[in-house]
């Protein structure tokens, strides 16, 4: 009898659990393609493309920028069956999304059960920031999944006392490091609570093992940069990273909260301040390592809107032991009969919040959706003439409305070879991908302390036209915004070269006037 | 004045003809040719694969440099030799001689293209008196001697290459570029001095053109026809249409005289007409202007017509107006009293020209009318282009091939990292390898997990 009803809650419980994860499946896929890549997804896939032997790519693409390269390869087998599409590689990241959803339930049952698990993945299946991030071609989606992975064998190793999930979390965190080398922050967070919690420390040739396969994975990322003469790479980007100004506020990250769902922070916070209190092992390591990620992030001038989502699992499960320590609390005056009683009260209470915090999630979908997911949201720009536009803008954000239908313009109606001049490197990238031919932006800095070290920059545009090297001027209301200096030239150029308007791209606004989001024009010398 | 200009023009060319007495051999033996005559032939027969093919044509016409100062030293052509010196002095062996010398600036003081200067170059025939034509205008003599090559002109040099060009190609009219101007449109020249004198009636191909009503444009660069009723001074020899009453008195033909950036809007917006015209497109190269600037602004335009949508129809002569005062080692022949002038560079480009080849078809600027004409079934204008040799050997028709813009400027490219590809698929091998293990190890996880669950850390 007890059997049965064993039998009966697991087959519940996978049914309820491929519900949930096909439930997220669709909410990462719901519309994925409405929009093209934005300019980070242009880069990546551009990448990938390389990868895959597609040599227009490689030439556009350079495949030494900042970041490792575990992801874009990943993606290039996928061209390598499919050819090279922006969709393909959303996909690709999709997939990497739901998987952490269930990963993240892994690490639920493994701490608390069946029920557990189950809020943990309706949490991350339904929160609207690994949603939108997820549906995009960025390398924070498949790194999250990594540092849940390496989450989830921690876990065991600290439940199990067994040494191979440590060696296999060193091998997860290495591999979120390839992903994207933002991971880290891993290593110092898992110092953290090792110093804090010496007791939990493993035996020294483990220890050593776990940091070999650790320094063993994530090896190949200086190796394929020394390997092919650019040694010197990561230390640009890190010279610029950390010279560059701030690019967003320090409260930057605590909007995003919002996208998280407030419910589940407010969860979170309860969980985090029960592991304080009671110094569990467990609660203890989630709360270090979203604890040590976060300061760190927080005090790092460069921010991004993806930047957080290796912090959804420890957040999630940390929303979890919240709700249960909440259930459990109120399900005390309850109790009636036995421990077993209390528990399944405590548990169904947690349900309870976990169905409140999803709800509250969904009463806010649809704004925040539309500011995080969609591409940024022209709110006003002159009909007539090109003007600066209001726009939107959030690093990491999403599409560029405009941008593929300008890049698949620019291919069909250009000829190869030819080269465009944008006003700065976002729309230049979407370009490059979608149309194959080079594009040059006006704001990168000749200084190259003050650049991206990926892009080359036009010191004489002027002359690069006069010299017939660039044909096309492109002006976005996108990078307009962002930078009205450089959008003004744009157009003096356009201006002194008699520039032909050959394509434009408009956007009706809710009070039916036509605005220019995108204009091409084509310049003689 | 026009009688004096008349008599003035006269006189120069006859004593140019009494030059052969000098030369033993040569063109003196067409000193008594008349000047080219109206012609009295029926229309040209249509040239049917041609006309099936090509529905715009486009005449680009630069300025100043003769055939070898440009191609002379392109694999293929007849070019000069660099190693035979013209003589500083024709009458003097112990004067010297200047050989031919690769110029490295692409700007130089201007050289003497007048007629006078020329029939001195031409020196009856034996083509050694470039240097002193020069030095007797007062002018740097051993500068005539001087070349360009792809280093100074590389778009040039790769239109050459992908494309046809005719190393037979002469200038109609010996001397400067206004008679030049002249012949491309009349097929014939005319005295000049717009706005002094009344305007000249002379039949053009434009009004041929109108009367089979076929559509034509005229564009040059800085034109503004708003200034002084779409006469400018400084245009005129560019734009012999504005001497001309059958053309300057008729406001529909003006309103097809513009400025080069109008043509770049038609190409994109549409509008086009079948034949065009196109004097100096930008920059001249006509010394002291810069070659390197010119060569820019006109394969920026023939770019602009590659990459157009009327490059499938499209037949793009680019031509030289005059000698500019450069060197050229071939003797030009003589089919009237006005010319051939020496020879000046060409190139066929069309997506039914032969690829890459040299032309040695002798041939002129008439035979560009006379391609006209065989397109539309025009009837000729002078006997110039009645006679003139036919292009038709530049082209294959049924043969279209895809443009080939001529890439311009140099760019940042990101370099080429296709070859660090293998190194990445090798080193990351191993995460991914071992990735599989552990998803592999997942899948038989959950039974091991149950056998060996135990008490862990609390």
């Amino acid at each position: 009898m007890v059997d049965r009803c064993g039998g009966w809650r697991t087959v519940l419980t996978v049914l309820a659990a491929a519900a949930i994860l096909g439930g997220g499946a669709l909410l990462r896929l719901h519309n994925i393609n409405q929009y093209g890549l934005n300019s980070d997804e242009s880069v990546y896939a551009g990448q990938a493309a390389g990868l895959a032997g597609f040599t227009k790519y490689s030439q556009l693409f350079g495949l030494f920028r900042a970041h490792p390269l575990l992801i874009q390869l990943l993606v290039s087998f996928a061209y390598r069956l499919t050819g090279v599409s922006g969709l393909t590689a959303r996909e690709v990241c999709v997939g990497f999304g739901v998987a952490m959803i269930l990963v993240i339930g892994l690490c639920g049952l493994v701490l608390w059960g069946r029920l557990a698990s189950l809020m943990a993945m309706l949490f991350v299946a339904v929160s609207l920031y690994p949603i939108a991030v997820s549906r995009q071609m960025l390398l924070d989606g498949p790194e999250a999944f990594f540092v849940a992975g390496c989450v989830l064998f921690l876990c065991l190793y600290l439940t199990r006392s067994r040494r191979e999930f440590l060696w296999a979390a060193a091998f997860a965190g290495g591999l979120a490091f390839l992903s994207k080398e933002s991971a880290i922050l891993l290593v110092p967070a898992v110092l953290s609570f090792f110093i804090l919690r010496p007791d939990t420390l493993p035996r020294s040739r483990d220890l050593a093992i776990a940091v070999g396969i650790y320094v063993l994975t994530i090896a190949p990322y200086p190796l394929a940069e020394l390997g092919a003469g650019k040694a010197g790479t990561g230390a640009d980007y890190l010279v610029w990273q950390v010279l560059r100004p701030a690019n967003h506020p320090l409260t930057f990250y605590f909007g995003i909260l919002g996208a998280v769902g407030w419910a589940i922070v407010a969860l979170a916070v309860v969980g985090g301040i029960v592991a304080f209190r009671q110094r569990s092992v467990i609660d203890l390591l989630l709360l270090t390592v979203t604890l040590v990620i976060f300061g760190f992030l927080e005090a790092w001038p460069t921010k991004g809107y993806e930047y957080l989502l290796p912090l959804m699992a420890p957040i999630v499960l940390l929303a979890v032991s919240g709700a249960v320590q909440l259930g459990t609390a109120i399900a005390k005056p309850l109790r009636r009969r036995s421990a077993v009683a209390d528990r399944s009260w405590g548990l169904w209470a947690a349900a309870g919040f976990a169905i409140i915090a999803v709800g509250s999630m969904f009463l806010t979908a649809n704004p925040v959706l539309s500011a995080r997911t969609g591409s940024s949201t022209v709110l006003a720009t002159d009909s007539g003439q090109p003007a600066v536009a209001r726009v939107t803008v959030l690093a990491g954000s999403g599409g560029l409305l405009a941008g593929r239908p300008t890049g698949l313009w620019a291919k069909a109606h250009t000829l190869s070879g030819s080269v465009f001049l944008t006003i700065g490197p976002t729309f230049a990238n979407v370009l490059e991908f979608y149309s194959h031919d080079r594009a040059l932006a006006l704001s990168v800095s000749p200084n190259p302390l003050h650049r991206n070290p990926s892009y080359s920059p036009v010191v004489n545009a002027d002359l690069l036209v006069r010299s017939g090297a660039i044909q096309y001027l492109v002006y976005d209301a996108y990078s307009a915004a962002r930078s009205p200096h450089f959008a003004e030239r744009v157009l003096a150029l356009a201006r002194k070269f008699q520039g032909v308007v050959v394509y434009q791209y408009d956007q009706t606004s809710s009070a039916g006037l036509a605005a220019a989001l995108v204009r091409v024009y084509e310049v003689q010398p | 004045m026009r009688r004096l200009v008349a008599s003035a023009c006269g006189g120069i060319i006859a004593g140019w003809l009494l030059v052969p007495t000098v030369a033993a051999a040569g063109p003196s033996t067409n000193a008594a040719l008349p000047p080219p005559q109206p012609s009295t032939a029926g229309p040209v027969a249509i040239d049917k694969p041609a006309a099936a093919n090509i529905k715009h044509i486009f005449v680009i016409v630069q300025e100043g440099h003769s055939f070898d100062n440009y191609f002379g030293t392109f694999p293929g052509v007849l070019g000069m030799n660099r190693r035979t010196a013209v003589p500083v002095n024709p009458r003097s062996v112990t004067a010297g001689a200047v050989y031919p010398h690769h110029l490295t600036s692409v700007r130089t003081i201007p050289l003497d293209n007048s007629l006078h200067a020329a029939v001195a170059a031409l020196d009856g025939g034996t083509m050694d008196g470039f240097v002193s034509a020069q030095s007797a205008a007062a002018r740097n003599g051993s500068l005539s001697l001087g070349y360009y090559n792809a280093t100074n002109i590389p778009y040039y040099w790769a239109l050459a290459r992908h494309y046809v060009l005719a190393d037979h190609f002469f200038a109609s009219a010996l001397g400067g570029s206004t008679p030049n101007y002249q012949f491309l449109v009349a097929g014939q020249t005319w005295p000049t001095g717009t706005g002094t004198t009344a305007l000249t009636d002379v039949p053009t191909i434009f009004n041929r053109l109108d009367a089979a009503g076929v559509s034509w444009g005229y564009y040059a660069a800085t034109y503004q026809s708003h200034v002084a009723g779409g006469q400018q001074a400084s245009l005129e020899s560019q734009i012999p249409l504005l001497g001309l009453s059958n053309i300057a008195g008729n406001p529909q033909d003006m309103a097809r005289i513009n400025d080069v950036s109008v043509l770049n809007r038609e190409l994109v917006d549409g509008g086009v007409p079948a034949v065009s015209y196109i004097v100096r497109p930008g920059q001249s190269e006509h010394a002291p202007g810069n070659v390197a600037l010119g060569q820019v602004s006109t394969v920026g335009l023939i770019n602009a017509i590659i990459r157009s949508r009327y490059w499938k129809s499209s037949a793009i002569f680019l031509t030289w107006s005059d000698w500019g005062g450069w060197y050229d080692n071939v003797t030009p022949p003589r089919v009237d009293s006005e010319g051939d002038g020496f020879r000046v560079p060409a190139l066929i480009i069309s997506p039914f020209a032969r690829r890459g080849v040299v032309l040695n078809q002798t041939a002129d600027f008439s035979s560009i009318l006379q391609f006209i004409e065989s397109i539309y079934g025009l009837r000729p204008l002078t006997t110039r282009d009645q006679d003139a040799a036919t292009l038709a050997a530049a082209f294959a028709f049924g043969k279209g091939r895809s443009a080939v813009p001529i890439a311009m400027g140099v760019l940042p490219l990101t370099a080429l990292t296709q070859g660090s590809v293998p190194v990445i698929l090798l080193v990351y091998s191993l995460p991914v390898v071992g990735m599989a293990a552990v998803l592999g190890f997942f899948a038989i996880w959950p039974a091991a997990g149950r056998r060996r669950r135990s008490g862990g850390i609390r």
